[in-house]
């Protein structure tokens, strides 16, 4: 099998977008899954039932306990449909139902039964057929890239299964008896009345010993919710495997380098060796991952670390005490309370008051400030008004900072030996310019990065130079390279035709191929 | 070759301008988080402002007109809240903005007043008849994951673009833009692109295999003398629109 024959569309999604995937994949052949699951789980449901005939909620409890034994088979058939759509019932039925009973299941029943990725996990079990230290480790790097979205969707399913069911027994109760809200809204005068008569009317229903067939509905109901959820639980959580591994072995680039072979048709001898390696079922070879450091070792220097001098040693003192501890409580307890019998309460009405109108107002201000903050720190700030900040990256760019011609300067500089100090001039004469003579929007956080984007979005006619400019800079800032000579005149020369003959219109909206013309026709 | 049409969880809308936009529906899952984190500050907001209101007026008993002001305070919060924020914010409520996602129309526009309060009282229905257990089975059978509010009203809930990744294209500065030796479609662009954004996430080895694997199906063989990863990231560069200072030189 192979990945490269896919029904699904293989891309980089989110977590969340992947449980989706996997409900897609339920969703074609729901009908199918809904009969397995069902073919499987409501035998043991009755067997359940007759064995607890007295005590129905140890059959509810036994059945939910029991449900990774149903998600094997379903997860075999899922897998195939990921390549072929899966054939009739009576045929998944006869290829699956040896799966009820797998390796590690015992381990599934106990003590995994309550881990949270479960869903995440099955199929390292089922279908790369991994045990032992490697299926630990398979489990831990997967869960790098879906663990916490496996975890939501069990935190989801325990929620979804109870409503669901909870949902079943009220629309029986709704068809068996009316609806308490219909009858409510016609008589309203009765409505308390008639809720707290409901109400008592259930609690003697539950109380009562002859209640039994409730659990016994209830079961019932929850094995039905189970035959819609269950297949559904294993999809979605397949779905996060298949996102795992599209992650982690970047399925969708292999993908797209083999098509594009095939257009170009370049030879594929090198490509078909790699291509063959990543068969879905198969036990993904371990070869091209890091390992990760081994956790015993971690612990342990992380130890050494720790008890050594700078970090505190925290000692646990504790006195056990049988006579004297006891004696001191009923010390306590003899001596008569200082308290005030009542606090009157009328004259602190005021200052309760104004109390808890500061607590809201300062609580206020608090979520304001965060707010405030996040919308700082995540750029998401909407403003648009030419805000011109004094200094960028540690350089001062207010107008009285510049010399009068700057052009002439910079090659002055550059003359003297000082490229540095002649591209920032530069840099920072050209950065001066831009709020105040593009509307340009800078803050004082704003990297050179997101200075060129800005730019790129606001003055379109401008961006060419910028780009140009940005790299010179760049270079000289960071990596200590000069540009050539030729380079800083012809930059001298555009700042002079933009900034101080102000060839350019302001705020072109031009497309990068009219830039690109412009370009062309400089000298 | 798959024979249908691949299982998918993308829309392809095409907009007035005969413009091909992809959606990106957010299903049952990612809705539900988003409607639990609202429903909390819901229950803060109405905590907050009834205890206000009552510790105002504490002592002077308890008039009509003050129960008024915290039933109209509810009604506005549980009613009002989400219209009011998908028509104003972007099609966000604040639930929805902290995991990214967005109500538009499901043909990429805006939502409007009509619809954002169609989709919001539609949620009488989803209801039922237990903490949206109709809405939520519907979400999951639908193909888009609307509920029912959002059939009617013709809205979808969709993943709005992760931010983040600017972060890793500030990171390949350094790497000259390269062209291609042939032209590249769409999604051959797009395959580069997604490896050059991801790289810094996969382990060294993977890493230049995977550049190996771009390069040789590009080139047709390893070009002598050069680093495949560098080249596979200029090509990266260059097909999300950057150029290099070579070609940009008059």
């Amino acid at each position: 099998m192979d990945i490269g024959t896919s029904r699904l569309a293989l891309r980089t999604r989110n977590a969340w977008e992947a449980l989706d995937l996997g409900v897609r994949l339920w969703a074609e052949r729901k009908g199918l899954y809904a009969a397995l699951w069902a073919t499987y789980s409501l035998p043991l449901l009755l067997l359940l039932s007759l064995l607890f005939w007295r005590a129905p909620w140890w059959a509810g409890v036994l059945l939910w306990w029991l449900k990774p034994a149903f998600e094997a088979p379903i997860l075999k058939v899922l897998s195939e449909q990921v390549f072929t759509p899966p054939p009739s019932y009576r045929q998944c039925m006869a290829a699956t139902w040896r799966l009820l009973w797998r390796p590690r299941l015992l381990g599934d029943l106990t003590w995994r039964r309550l881990g949270w990725r479960r869903s995440l996990l099955l199929p390292v079990t089922v279908l790369e057929g991994l045990n032992g230290r490697a299926h630990q480790l398979r489990r831990d790097e997967l869960a790098r890239y879906g663990g916490g979205a496996g975890a939501w969707l069990s935190f989801f399913g325990i929620h979804f299964e109870a409503i669901l069911t909870y949902g079943l027994l009220i629309v029986g109760y709704w068809l068996w008896f009316g609806s308490p809200v219909q009858d409510a809204l016609v008589e309203s005068a009765m409505s308390m009345k008639q809720a707290a008569e409901t109400m008592s009317t259930l609690m003697q229903l539950l109380q009562q010993d002859d209640a039994l067939w409730l659990y016994h509905v209830y079961n019932l109901l929850y094995a039905l919710v189970l035959c819609f959820w269950g297949p559904i639980y294993v999809a979605a959580g397949f779905g996060l495997y298949l996102h795992a591994r599209t992650l982690s072995e970047a399925w969708d680039v292999r993908l797209a380098a083999r098509r594009l072979a095939a257009r170009l048709g370049h030879p594929l001898a090198a490509l078909a060796a790699v291509c063959l390696g990543f068969a879905l079922l198969l036990p993904a070879t371990p070869v091209h991952a890091e390992t990760l450091p081994d956790v015993q070792q971690v612990d342990n220097s992380r130890e050494a670390v720790l008890t050594q001098p700078p970090f505190a040693h925290l000692k646990d003192k504790r006195n056990y005490c049988w006579r004297s501890c006891t004696k001191t409580e009923t010390d306590k307890k003899d001596r008569p309370s200082t308290q005030p019998a009542a606090v009157p309460t009328a004259p602190f009405a005021l200052f309760n008051m104004v109390l808890y109108a500061l607590a809201g107002l300062v609580l206020l201000g608090v979520i304001a400030l965060l707010v405030y903050w996040w919308r700082q720190s995540r750029g998401l700030s909407q403003v648009q008004v030419a805000e011109a900040p004094e200094t960028l990256f540690g350089l001062a760019i207010t107008p009285q900072s510049l010399p009068a011609d700057v052009p002439t300067q910079v090659l002055h500089l550059w003359q003297q030996q000082d490229a540095r100090a002649a591209m920032s001039l530069l840099y920072r004469a050209s950065l001066a310019q831009l709020p105040r003579r593009y509307g340009i929007a800078l803050r004082d956080s704003n990297t050179e990065g997101e200075v060129l984007q800005r730019v790129r979005q606001s003055a379109a006619g401008l961006a060419a130079y910028w780009q140009r400019l940005t790299h010179a800079w760049l270079q000289q800032a960071y990596a200590h390279r000069s540009s050539s000579e030729v380079e800083v005149i012809q930059l001298c020369d555009q700042y002079r035709r933009y900034f101080v003959h102000n060839t350019l219109p302001e705020n072109t909206t031009a497309t990068r191929t009219q830039s690109a013309s412009t370009r062309e026709a400089q000298p | 070759m798959p024979p249908t049409a691949p299982i998918d969880t993308y829309v392809r809308v095409e907009t007035a301008e005969a413009m091909d936009i992809f959606l990106r529906p957010a299903g049952v899952f990612a809705r539900a988080r988003a409607y639990a984190m609202d429903l909390l500050f819901r229950l803060l907001w109405l905590w907050l402002s009834s205890m206000l209101v009552m510790f105002m007026f504490v002592g002077g008993g308890t008039p009509e007109w003050m129960m008024g002001l915290i039933f109209l305070n509810l009604f506005a919060t549980m009613w009002l809240y989400p219209v009011l924020f998908e028509v104003f914010w972007h099609g966000q409520t604040p639930g929805k903005r902290i995991f990214r996602l967005q109500v538009i129309s499901d043909n990429g526009a805006q939502v409007g007043w009509s619809a954002s309060l169609l989709r919001n009282l539609l949620r009488l229905a989803d209801g039922l008849p237990f903490l949206y257990a109709l809405g939520m089975s519907v979400m999951l059978l639908h193909p888009q994951g609307k509920r029912i509010g959002d059939v009617l009203a013709s809205t979808l809930v969709v993943h709005t673009d992760d931010a983040r990744v600017q972060a890793s294209w500030q990171a390949l500065q350094t790497v000259p833009p390269q062209a291609p030796p042939v032209a590249l479609t769409r999604e051959e662009q797009q395959a580069l692109v997604s490896f050059a954004e991801r790289q810094h996430k996969l382990p060294p080895a993977r890493r230049q295999e995977l550049a190996e694997l771009l390069v040789v199906a590009i080139y047709g063989h390893l070009p002598a003398r050069t680093d495949a990863l560098a080249l596979a990231l200029g090509m990266a560069r260059y097909s999300v629109g950057e150029r290099s200072a070579a070609e940009r030189a008059p």
